[in-house]
């Protein structure tokens, strides 16, 4: 018998799970870090945030290589090869999420020695808050295969599109009634799609979800209404068709 | 005939054993059992004998294995309930035990896959013979400090595995950070107040024009009050943390929200801030010492003025809840930033330094209304979002029983808490 043992499928798919998930929990921890060094113009702190995304660059680099082996080797079919399709498609959504904390990092260094009123800050940290509960969520639905929780993601993420909304109301008072420099209010204006692109993020996987556990995408929809289309279309073109090879006598009823 | 089938069975018996003995490793019991089988000595009773001989020699190996059984059990038992969590694995890396502490970290997600993370990196440099040592640091909330400990098993040149204990530091740094951070503060709050009161009284001793006198000996006046606030502050603190025997009175709510407004009356006005307290029902009473109570809520409702921020009103409102009387004290101003919420209650802990400045406040009010609510068997709790307002509730046992004189002797009734 040969000492080597060769993994199977499943063992495989749960240690590209298993890094995934601590993908994922290397931004989810992350983000709030972001918020805090922006609120605090921490410029150490985001220098370490921005380095530590290397590491998160290395951790996606080899789940997305890993991915690539098992599919070149197991050649897996129906839901297992979704199952892996899905873990390398949410490797790249947390890892741009990751990136965003990075832009967040940076943005504290331009925005150094400027301050916020505290409903700015508020906002600001709501809408870090809302980020990141989307994220562990959509997690959560990939981690437990539960479609449900990650339909809901959607719904979820409406919050933080009002939440930037009344990000973007609060800043032009505050550059209106409180003088704050206009240079300082665009900079505020793309944090805000920062988080905003996080929870963006965070619907995806939750879409991606839905494709492992039932083989759905939302385009899925938009497609079939394509099909739908068509053979409306083809069908009239047959009506169009039938009238002129009967020379005026008129269409029979119900036709398709 | 029997003779030779018993010298089968009893080889095979011996055998058998022997396996079973080898199995076990136990070199000491293999002897023990040879040589306690004599070679048969023919004829029915001697047979007996020697089946007797085995079954006792059997017995013994299975109490052994029992007692052996039970130990292991004990051991594994007690591994399993440790608070720190255990996480062992094998010489290939495989994980082969993990106590309850440690079960998390068996499909982990969230900070769990931070913290598996750490120890398979530790357990796998342990394996090669280095023992590893590292720390998780989550930032939560709540922020946790984890820190992850591997050594090998075995021979350190050739482990047998690895074993990793998780404990989570939290509680001893966030302590050590609230006292360090105390012992600065506090020989800050005395000394800068104390300094100036030099500086002043030196320059008052130089000073030759009688309106620079009267400039200078006000600042002195002003600095030695502040001082004195100080002083007051950490001595209600000292006595509230050391009272033995707190007074236990019925306390009206009335009265109590009566009291507050008073003392915080000139500071609302100062500020041009509503206090909205509404009326509390006639009964609604507290048991506790009014002193102490009226210090606190006056604490808070004077917090909830200073950082109102604007014209919003700071609204106070006591209810019943269970065997509690609620009191809330809301305002809609500037809110407190996520980073400080943990730590607002510890003394002189300052959310911004220089505001506090302005407003004249020691930085102890919180800690003052903290200590008073839990000798009084209650809880205080805070919730804010800057730019939206803090909101600090506070729970305190409720008095039952009605407020009465006693008709016999004319005293009130000792009030009793509802248990």
């Amino acid at each position: 018998m040969p000492q080597e043992t060769r993994k199977s499928f499943h063992e495989e798919l749960d240690g590209v799970k298993r890094d995934v998930a601590r993908l994922a929990a290397m931004v989810t921890d992350a983000i709030p870090r972001g918020t805090e060094v922006l609120l605090a113009a921490d410029l150490e702190g985001a220098q370490v945030l921005i380095q530590g995304d290397d590491e998160l660059d290395t951790l996606s680099l080899a789940i997305e290589e890993h991915c690539y082996q098992v599919l070149a080797l197991q050649q897996p079919v129906a839901g297992d090869l979704r199952a892996l399709v899905t873990a390398l498609r949410l490797n790249s959504e947390i890892e741009r999420s990751g990136d965003l904390v990075v832009n967040i990092a940076k943005a504290t260094r331009r925005l150094y020695a400027s301050s916020f009123s505290p409903a700015v800050r508020g906002i600001i940290e709501h809408m870090s808050e809302e980020a990141t509960r989307l994220t562990r969520a959509a997690i959560d639905a990939y981690l437990d295969g539960d479609a449900n929780l990650a339909a809901a993601i959607d719904d979820m993420d409406d919050t933080l599109d009002n939440l930037q909304r009344d990000f973007i109301e609060a800043i032009f008072s505050a550059h209106d009634d409180d003088g704050l420099d206009l240079e300082v209010a665009v900079q505020l204006a793309l944090i805000a799609r920062f988080y905003e692109r996080i929870g963006d993020h965070a619907v995806n996987i939750g879409e991606r979800v839905q494709y492992m556990v039932t083989g759905w995408l939302p385009e899925h929809t938009g497609a079939a209404r394509v099909e739908q289309r068509r053979r409306i279309d083809e069908g009239s073109d047959l009506e169009s068709g039938r009238v002129a090879s009967d020379n005026g006598s008129p269409p029979a009823d119900g036709d398709a | 005939m029997a003779a030779f089938t018993l010298g089968v069975l009893v080889g095979g018996v011996v055998a058998a054993l022997g396996v079973t003995v080898m199995r076990r490793r136990r070199e000491a019991t293999t002897s023990a059992v040879l040589d306690q089988v004599d070679p048969p000595t023919g004829g029915a009773d001697g047979n007996r004998d020697l089946l007797d001989r085995i079954g006792r020699v059997v017995d013994d190996l299975v109490n052994a294995r029992t007692d052996a059984d039970v130990a292991r059990q004990r051991l594994e038992e007690a591994l399993e309930r440790l608070a720190e969590g255990i996480v062992v694995c094998d010489s290939a890396g495989q994980i082969v035990f993990t106590n309850r502490s440690g079960a998390g970290l068996s499909d982990p997600r969230h900070e769990d896959a931070l913290v598996a993370a750490a120890v398979s990196q530790a357990l796998g440099s342990a394996l090669s013979g280095t023992a590893d040592s590292r720390s998780v640091d989550l930032f939560g909330p709540p922020a946790r400090i984890i820190s992850v400990d591997a050594q090998p098993l075995g021979d350190d040149q050739a482990p047998t595995g690895a074993v990793a204990t998780i404990i989570d530091e939290s509680r001893l740094r966030r302590l050590e950070a609230v006292r360090s951070d105390f012992v600065a503060n506090v020989s800050h709050e005395l000394k800068t107040p104390i300094g100036g009161l030099a500086l002043l009284a030196e320059a008052l001793s130089e000073a030759g024009d009688g309106e620079e006198q009267q400039r200078l000996a006000e600042r002195v006046l002003h600095e030695a009050h502040r001082v004195s606030r100080v002083v007051d502050d950490l001595l209600a603190l000292g006595e509230i943390e050391g009272d033995l025997a707190p007074r236990r009175e019925r306390v009206a709510v009335g009265e109590l929200l009566a009291r507050t407004r008073a003392d915080v009356a000139v500071l609302a006005e100062a500020s041009a801030i509503e206090v909205d307290m509404a009326p509390a029902g006639e009964d609604l009473a507290v048991v506790g010492d009014v002193v102490q109570l009226t210090s606190a809520l006056s604490n808070l409702v004077e917090n909830a003025v200073k950082y109102s921020g604007g014209a919003s009103p700071v609204v106070v409102r006591a209810h019943p809840e269970d065997r509690f009387v609620r009191f809330t004290v809301r305002d809609r101003g500037i809110g407190i930033p996520r980073r400080d919420l943990d730590r607002v209650f510890e003394r002189f802990y300052r959310v911004d330094q220089a505001r506090s400045r302005i407003t004249g406040g020691t930085g102890l009010g919180l800690a003052i209304v903290r200590n008073v609510v839990q000798g009084h068997g209650g809880r205080v709790e805070l919730t804010s979002r800057e730019g939206e307002g803090t909101t600090v509730t506070v729970r305190v046992p409720r008095a039952v029983g009605c407020a009465q004189p006693d008709e016999a002797s004319g005293r009130a009734p000792s009030p009793q808490a509802l248990s």
